[in-house]
Formats: structure tokens, C-alpha cells, sequence
């Protein structure tokens, strides 16, 4: 218990630290590509998709039951925790010392993020129970349906500033790094030690054979509930990050475009593979943004930004994915201490084997 | 005070028979699109026991092919419109479809003709996006409609315009013609062996590679003659992501009438249609026209998995 505590001291301190450097950097002009915009787009972007990437897999890959309607659940958490900062919370900042202001707002703004969590939690709650008796690609449509439906519903809530998108969100997230951080190694650590519990392992026998896991004693229904619940809460702890990081959020934010984007970083990772998600969701972000640095095409007399082909690329990555590796870069493996350690163990045997003339006879 | 009286014109509205029968009528015409998308993914699910997610997007294509055609003037179909004329541009977007349809399926799906099913779908999902995005790099994403006009017929209080009734009448010709195709050709009683069992139907010497592409061609064909009509008889704007939604709601038909029916994908197709257009004339409920099928399909699979003229179907452990 005392070393988990150190543990999250820890992670905290080095978030921090991090965030400092960071915004020096950035502030100062260190070096001359990190700006705002390179900051942005090379950090903070990547590290939102990875928490949804690590989220998704934890559905889709551990437990094995294919959502796409993870867009649905990041836009529950972005408005929900917005609707509160900006209806309900901004009254209890008034007349607070300005040098407590910091603090009450940190504060408000872990309430927010626990509130959109909590919020997008309850949906995948409600969503989960009845469509996940459904199975493979009835699943897939209908949570692709419960997407589309949320999107819907916030365009036409006045509430919510409906089409023309909510705005005048207090942008508490401020700088970013630490927030974003925090939330991405709090829903890593959490994913990670829930597979080395036994609660893990349900998870992976309900993705490997229901009907078996099922015969075991395992209740599948819950599982499976429970990991879309805990996925969903993390989809909307980091929407509720967006929400008060950019000030203003809109439908199209949420389109399924999103829940597609993350499905491939998913697929291509490895379903099931933490680090691959990881790995998957920061490279194809990066690489979407490298994209824009590509010239302008002409085609067909129309001018065509090289952003135009982002989703093109998606969809190839995911079509290729599938025919010629299907089960992703990393597979159900995990890229650790002990992949490195082997990994080196080899180098060195196999330098060793070349220089010292073989004593043992082949096997076999 | 004011939603009481909110609630009494809105049900107003509805008990308006004028309005039901021309909500029914617009129903009608928006179910046979339905109805004609979703063939073809009944007949790809009965084989393959896959969702063709692109299938959509081949709609879409249709849709895209006939707005070419128009801004282009193909056949003189814009400056001097004829039945000829139209009859061979919406043609020309079946036979664009009918390739793709055989394209998508060389390239896409062959490969994983053995994979696991979930492979296969994460597949269709990236091919729909893949059409897509083609169009929208293609086409752009402003909405284009194709410039014709039908004449307005007034019958009672429903008002239909021609382009509407010869959509009808239309649809109901391919119905029509593919029950015959299925049931009384070689090619028909081949796809109902494969669909029945497929290894079987190899084993019997039926070349079930060959049956699959058929069937692809024939699903895109439909569907792209049902594209082809929307956007010239409806006038229905066509965008990239025109072909996405219906896409889905066809999908919904064929499980609602039961997946792997061919009747039951045409009578889900006009049920959905129906109930989406009285919903959507209901003022106030009218935003959520979109849920409609969602709900739709989560209660059918709920209730019902295997649809309304559907077979039961055992699960095999």
C-alpha cells in the first residue's frame, strides 16, 4: 500500500517537473521546431489519443468485444464536465483570495474530470447492458448507432450551444502537459494492473471463448460490462481534459471519424497490447500531423491540402493491418523491461556464438 | 403552461390525416431506397455471414455517377431530358457500381476469405472509409445536386412528384426481377446453396468463388441503381459521406426482416422508411429521427435476433 502511494507520488512529482520543463521550453524558444503549435500537435494530441487508444483496447482488445462508439462516450465526458465548470462551478470562484484561485481551480477542474468520467461511465453503464448480449458485428453497429445518436443529441441541445458549438469553457487544463500526462499514466497503470489480476484474467477468458469462460464460472455479462464501463470513463476523463484545455468544443469534434481513428490505432497496436496501443496511437497522430507538411497537391483542377488525406490513410493502415498482419504490430505481447533484457540477451549470445568456436553439439 | 399546448399541436399534427397519409407516402419512397440497399447486404450476410460496411459507399457512388453524368451532359441528359436518356445514366451508375462491387470484393475480401469474422468487419469498416475519403478527395465535400425537375402531381392532400413515382415503380421492377433471378435461375439456385451451407455447395461442384463475386456484383448493382434514382428523383444532395447513414439504416432493414431474407430485407426496408418518416414529421420528436433505427435494431436483436421472416438459427458451440 505505502509503495503504491509512493508510486503515485512519484508519477505525480515527475508529471510535474516534466510540465515545467516543457513550458519553459516551449515559452523560451529552446529549440527552434518546439512552439505552441508543434507542442500542441506533437504532444498534447497524441497524448489524448493514447488514452483513448489504451482505453478502447480495453474493450476491444482484452475483452474482445468490438465497439465503435468510443467518439460517443469522450463526447459525453467533454460536454458533461463542461456543462458544469460553466453552469455550476464558476459562482464558487468568486470571492476566493486571488492565492487560493490556483488551487480551487485545480480542484474544480479534478471534480469536472471526475464528473465527465462519471458521467461517460454511467452511459457505458446504460449502453453496455442491453447491447452487450449482442455479439461481433451486431455489437459494432449498435454502438456505432449510440455514437452517432450522442452527436446528434448535442447538435440539437440549446444547452450545449447546439451546431454552433459550446463555448466560454474555462481553459483551467491551462498548459496541458500535466494533466494530459497524469490521466495517461493513471489509465495505463490502471489497465496494466488489472490484467495482472485476476480480474484480468476473466477479462482475457471472456475475449478468448465466452461460452468456455462462461462454463468456467466467470460472470461474462459482467465482465464485459465492466471493462465498457471502465473504457468509457476514461474516454470521458479525457474529453473533459479537451473540453478545458481548448475553451470551446463542437459536434464535429465527435464525429465517428474519432471512434474510427482510434479503432485503427487499436487494431494496428495489437488488440490486447498496451504498449501497442500506446505505440500505434502517438505514431499515427504524429504521423497525421506530419502529413500537413507534405505541399499541396492539384488534382483534377482542385487544390487538395495534404491533411485531405489523413482518413485516406487511416483506412489504408487499417485495410493493410488487417490482410497482411491482423494481429497488429505487437500482437497480445507487451513491449517491456523484460522484451529489452531478451532482446539483448540475444545480441549478446548470438556475438558470443561468432566469436568463441561452438562446445555443445546442436540440439535435436 | 406553453408545453402542454407544445404537446396538444404536436399531437394535433399527428392525428392530421392529410399529413399521415403524405408522411406515409414520403415513407414509402425513402423504405424502397431502403429496401434496395439492403438486398444486397442480406444476400453478402446469407453467404458470407459478413456486414459489407462499403456497401454504403457503393450507394453513394451510384449517387456520385449520376451527378457526373448530369454536369457533364452525358446522352444529352441535362439539356434535353428523355426516359432514354435518364434510363442510360442511371445505367451507367449501375455498371460503375457492379465493378466496384467486384473490385471491393477481389481486393478487400478474398484475401480474408478464412479470417475470422471480426477481421473481416474491422476490414469493411476500413474500405467503407477508404471509398469515402476517395470521393472526398475526388468530388470534394460541398453537396451537389443534380439539376432536374419533376412535375408535382396533387392526389387529395398527398402531393408526389413524377421523379417519385417512377422511383416507386422502378424499385418495385428490381424487386421484382431479382425474386426471379434468385428463384429461377442456375446463378439463383447456385447462391442459395452456397448461402445454405457453403462448404456443401463446394463439395457438389457449384464454383463458390464465382457465386460470391456474382452476388457482390449484383448487391452493388441494386444499390447503385438506388443511388442513381435518389439523386436524380429525389435531388437528394450527394456528399461523400451521402452513402454512410443510409448505409447503416439498410443494414438495420435487413435485420429487422430477418438477415439472409431477401422479402424480409424489402418489407424492413419499407417498415423503416415508414415508422423513420413519421417520426420525422412529428415536430416534436423530429431531431431524432437518426435514433430511430438504433433503437430499432437494438430492440429487434433483443427481442427477436433472427427478424420478422427470419428462421431461427441455432448457435453452434
Amino acid at each position: 500500500m505505502r509503495r503504491q502511494l509512493l508510486y503515485t507520488l512519484l508519477a505525480i512529482g515527475i508529471c510535474w517537473v516534466l510540465d515545467a520543463l516543457l513550458q519553459s521550453a516551449v515559452r523560451g524558444q529552446w529549440v527552434v521546431w518546439l512552439n505552441d503549435y508543434t507542442y500542441r500537435a506533437f504532444v498534447l494530441v497524441p497524448m489524448l489519443f493514447v488514452t483513448l487508444a489504451v482505453s478502447l483496447n480495453l474493450i476491444n482488445g482484452i475483452t474482445g468485444q468490438f465497439s465503435l462508439g468510443h467518439a460517443g462516450f469522450y463526447a459525453v465526458g467533454a460536454y458533461l464536465s463542461a456543462g458544469f465548470t460553466v453552469y455550476f462551478s464558476t459562482g464558487w470562484l468568486q470571492g476566493i483570495a486571488e492565492s487560493w484561485q490556483s488551487a480551487v481551480q485545480a480542484g474544480l477542474l479534478v471534480l469536472a474530470t471526475l464528473i465527465g468520467g462519471g458521467a461517460a461511465a454511467l452511459m457505458g453503464l446504460l449502453v453496455g447492458i442491453p447491447t452487450l448480449r449482442l455479439r461481433g458485428d451486431y455489437l459494432a453497429i449498435a454502438t456505432l448507432g449510440f455514437g452517432e445518436i450522442v452527436r446528434v443529441l448535442f447538435e440539437n441541445l440549446e444547452l450545449f450551444g447546439a451546431q454552433r458549438g459550446f463555448t466560454g469553457i474555462p481553459q483551467w487544463v491551462g498548459f496541458g502537459f500535466f494533466w494530459y500526462a497524469l490521466l495517461m499514466v493513471s489509465c495505463v497503470a490502471v489497465c496494466r494492473n488489472l490484467l495482472q489480476s485476476t480480474h484480468g484474467l476473466a477479462f482475457l477468458a471472456v475475449r478468448e471463448d465466452e461460452i468456455a469462460a462462461e462454463a468456467m464460472g466467470v460472470p461474462t455479462t459482467y465482465y464485459k460490462v465492466a471493462a465498457f464501463t471502465l473504457g468509457a470513463m476514461f474516454a470521458g476523463a479525457a474529453g473533459a481534459l479537451l473540453a478545458h484545455r481548448e475553451g470551446s468544443i463542437y459536434p464535429v469534434d465527435f464525429r465517428m471519424d474519432i471512434s474510427i481513428i482510434v479503432v485503427t490505432m487499436v487494431v494496428l497496436g495489437g488488440q490486447g497490447s498496451i504498449t501497442g496501443a500506446i505505440v500505434a496511437g502517438a505514431g499515427l497522430k504524429m504521423l497525421e500531423e506530419a502529413l500537413r507538411l507534405l505541399p499541396v497537391v492539384h488534382l483534377l483542377g482542385r487544390e487538395l491540402q495534404p491533411s485531405d488525406f489523413r482518413m485516406l490513410v487511416f483506412a489504408l493502415v487499417l485495410i493493410l493491418t488487417m490482410i497482411f498482419r491482423p494481429q497488429g504490430i505487437f500482437g497480445h505481447r507487451e513491449l517491456g523491461w523484460a522484451t529489452f533484457a531478451r532482446l539483448c540477451q540475444r545480441i549478446i549470445k548470438s556475438s558470443g556464438k561468432r566469436d568463441a568456436p561452438r562446445t555443445e553439439p546442436p540440439a535435436g | 403552461m406553453i408545453e402542454a399546448v407544445q404537446v396538444q399541436y404536436a399531437l394535433g399534427q399527428m392525428m392530421d390525416l392529410s399529413t399521415l397519409a403524405q408522411q406515409l407516402v414520403n415513407g414509402i419512397q425513402s423504405g424502397a431506397i431502403y429496401a434496395l440497399i439492403a438486398v444486397g447486404y442480406t444476400m453478402v450476410y446469407g453467404i458470407l455471414r459478413m456486414i459489407n460496411f462499403a456497401h454504403g459507399e457503393v450507394y453513394m457512388t451510384g449517387a456520385m455517377v449520376a451527378w457526373l453524368g448530369t454536369s457533364q451532359n452525358w446522352f444529352g441528359v441535362a439539356s434535353n431530358p428523355s426516359v432514354v436518356s435518364v434510363a442510360l445514366l442511371i445505367g451507367c451508375a449501375m455498371v460503375t457500381c457492379m465493378a466496384l462491387g467486384v473490385l471491393i470484393e477481389r481486393l478487400a475480401y478474398r484475401p480474408l476469405r478464412h479470417a475470422p469474422r471480426l477481421i473481416v468487419l474491422i476490414t469493411a469498416i476500413g474500405v467503407s472509409f477508404l471509398l469515402q475519403n476517395l470521393a472526398l478527395i475526388l468530388f470534394g465535400a460541398d453537396p451537389k445536386t443534380v439539376p432536374l425537375t419533376w412535375r408535382t402531381l396533387q392526389l387529395g392532400a398527398v402531393s408526389l412528384s413524377v421523379g417519385q413515382l417512377v422511383l416507386l415503380v422502378a424499385s418495385l421492377v428490381f424487386m421484382a426481377g431479382l425474386q426471379l433471378l434468385v428463384k429461377r435461375t442456375q446463378f439463383g439456385r447456385a447462391m442459395r446453396a452456397v448461402s445454405e451451407d457453403l462448404q456443401a455447395a463446394a463439395l457438389m461442384g457449384i464454383p463458390y468463388d464465382k457465386v460470391i463475386v456474382g452476388t457482390f456484383a449484383l448487391g452493388a448493382t441494386l444499390a447503385g441503381a438506388g443511388g442513381a434514382m435518389t439523386a436524380i428523383f429525389v435531388g437528394a444532395p450527394v456528399t461523400p459521406y451521402f452513402g454512410f447513414m443510409p448505409g447503416v439504416k439498410a443494414f438495420v432493414s435487413a435485420v429487422l426482416g430477418g438477415i439472409g431474407n431477401i422479402p424480409g430485407a424489402v418489407l424492413g426496408g419499407l417498415l423503416l422508411g415508414v415508422i423513420e418518416a413519421l417520426v420525422g414529421g412529428h415536430p416534436t420528436l423530429s431531431t431524432f429521427r437518426d435514433a430511430v433505427a438504433f433503437l430499432l435494431l437494438i430492440t429487434v436483436l433483443l427481442l427477436r435476433p433472427t427478424g420478422l421472416l427470419g428462421r431461427p438459427l441455432q448457435e453452434k458451440v
